[in-house]
């Protein structure tokens, strides 16, 4: 009996390793494939990564945020700089047509295509690209883009991207959560089934927040006959602040946990 | 050797070459004698450009209709509504002489520029998008015919242009490309252009790419500021004075006889 027990557990841990695991299929080159149209799930993080209502910023609304804990551990500058730029919206890039950067650009459906020495991400939104190069060094550091510097690894299955080189000009969504140029995104892609794609990313900005962060959401794969169309972005916007000065005191509407935890005491 | 095994070889070498599609993956540099400035032979100097004796375009004519070579003339003295200081994507062809990275999948290819920041999506597959469905970078279908990747441009908006020298289309462009690779590293380009409301008869251009240095890399070139200024750069002179051109030598010899 005990012998029993032992082989079905046995066999059931490796099938429950099998399962666990999935493995996708390989492109001619032998990568894992995860190329196609990828929709990401994300609970309307363009208006606010954090929980928030509906109706928050014209968007939907959202139980849960991308972010995991539901905080975001700003350093206490930082916290009243967020509650500023949310009662300034001509702070916020994205109407003026500006590149959202990583990871505020993977709300928006993507493609992807790959090659062994680098893999291309082309965005609707904004007519936006980034290319992760998967192969050679990050540039020097005073080398700034919107979409940052994107390098690549496998990690068996898991497609691992390191990105630095952000400017201190893209932010995390539409409700004041910016970032400086210290900011460091790590992202792991990681295939769950053939048409679901976990992503996690971590996030590191010691000039802005106590603490590294993470978030977490998926992309499902679009139906067969989505395709990316144009969609430039040319025009400079400067309404944007107009369409929400309706709205009483944005904060008001919106409340938020910028930071639960107190600062470490200092050793 | 046998019939039956040289049949069983001619079959073997046959349908592999039919699988095999070449790979035209990587970093390209066009080679396109300044295009950018004109698409006619030029001066240098011109635009602040480099020149070019041949430009790229086959004959060294563009065959405009009479009312559109009166255009060109008019949109090169009046530099306000060329869209290039816009950041406005440039269109197929004019974006093709700028360095790209090609991503190739069973059914897209992926064609990313530096300049602009632009991109666009070559479809294997699929039809053309309706009529009304117009854009920048037009719509791209491609299939193989041999070695040579064709490629299908239409659903062009009218705003658009080939250079930087007034020469304008319709949103009736209809452009074919071929890609051709010649060796490793180059690949021959040929496209041939329709736009009946504009020209006279289809026209073609030629030039080729290069493949970039390894150490070459796309790097990020946002341009959002919806330039102003481009117009103050050639103030004091009429550039269609300084840019002789034969627009359409068919109807200017027409109308040299004809007057």
């Amino acid at each position: 009996m005990k012998l029993l027990c032992t082989a079905l557990l046995g066999l059931s841990a490796s099938l429950y390793a099998q399962t666990a695991a999935y493995t996708p299929q390989r492109t001619p080159e032998g990568l894992p494939d995860l190329e196609g149209l990828w929709q990401p799930q994300t609970n309307g993080a363009a208006y606010s990564i954090l929980p928030h209502p509906p109706g928050f910023l014209l968007g939907a609304g959202s139980k849960v945020g991308i972010v995991e804990g539901g905080v975001l551990p700003y350093q206490p500058w930082a916290a009243e700089q967020v509650k500023y730029r949310l009662e300034h919206m001509e702070t916020d890039p994205t109407g003026k047509c500006h590149y959202e950067g990583v990871p505020h650009a993977m709300y928006f459906a993507f493609q992807i295509f790959e090659t062994p020495t680098a893999i291309a991400v082309v965005h609707e939104n904004m007519h936006a690209y980034r290319i992760i190069h998967m192969q050679g060094q990050h540039p020097p550091k005073e080398v700034q883009s919107w979409m940052g510097d994107s390098r690549g690894h496998w990690e068996g299955n898991i497609l691992v991207v390191d990105v630095t080189n952000n400017n201190d000009k893209s932010v995390f969504d539409m409700a004041g959560h910016f970032h400086s140029d210290a900011l460091h995104v790590v992202e792991r892609f990681t295939p769950l089934s053939r048409d679901v794609i976990q992503y996690e990313a971590t996030l590191d900005d010691p000039k802005v927040f106590t603490r590294p962060w993470k978030m977490k959401f998926t992309f499902k794969r679009a139906a067969k006959d989505y395709q990316i169309m144009e969609s430039g972005c040319f025009e400079g916007e400067r309404d944007q602040v107009h369409i929400v000065e309706g709205l009483a005191t944005i904060p008001d509407h919106y409340e938020q946990k910028l930071n639960t935890e107190p600062p470490q005491p200092k050793k | 050797m046998r019939p039956a095994v040289k049949f069983a070889l001619v079959l073997f070498a046959s349908l592999a070459l039919a699988q095999s599609v070449p790979d035209l993956e990587g970093v390209w540099q066009p080679q396109q004698n300044n295009a950018m400035f004109s698409v006619l032979p030029h001066a240098p100097g011109f635009l602040l450009g480099t020149g070019s004796k041949t430009g790229i375009v086959e004959g060294g004519v563009l065959p405009y209709q009479p009312w559109a070579a009166e255009r060109v003339k008019y949109r090169l003295d009046h530099m306000d509504m060329d869209p290039t200081g816009h950041c406005h994507y440039e269109g197929v062809p004019h974006a093709m002489y700028f360095p790209f990275q090609l991503f190739q999948t069973g059914t897209d290819i992926a064609m990313v520029f530096e300049n602009m920041h632009a991109y666009r999506i070559i479809h294997m597959q699929g039809q053309h998008p309706k009529d009304g469905y117009q854009a920048w970078m037009g719509d791209s279908r491609g299939h193989w015919e041999g070695k040579t990747l064709v490629v299908d441009v239409a659903n062009n908006n009218d705003k658009s242009v080939f250079d930087m020298a007034g020469h304008f289309h319709t949103d009736a462009l209809h452009v074919v490309e071929r890609f051709t690779p010649i060796d490793h590293d180059n690949i021959a380009y040929d496209v041939t252009l329709d736009d009946p409301k504009a020209f006279t008869r289809p026209f073609k251009m030629h030039f080729s790419f290069k493949r970039a240095p390894k150490t070459f890399q796309i790097m990020e070139a946002g341009c959002f500021e919806g330039e102003r200024d481009q117009v103050h750069f050639n103030d004091t002179v009429k550039l269609s004075e300084h840019y002789d051109h034969e627009l359409n030598s068919e109807a200017g010899a027409a109308k040299k006889d004809g007057k």
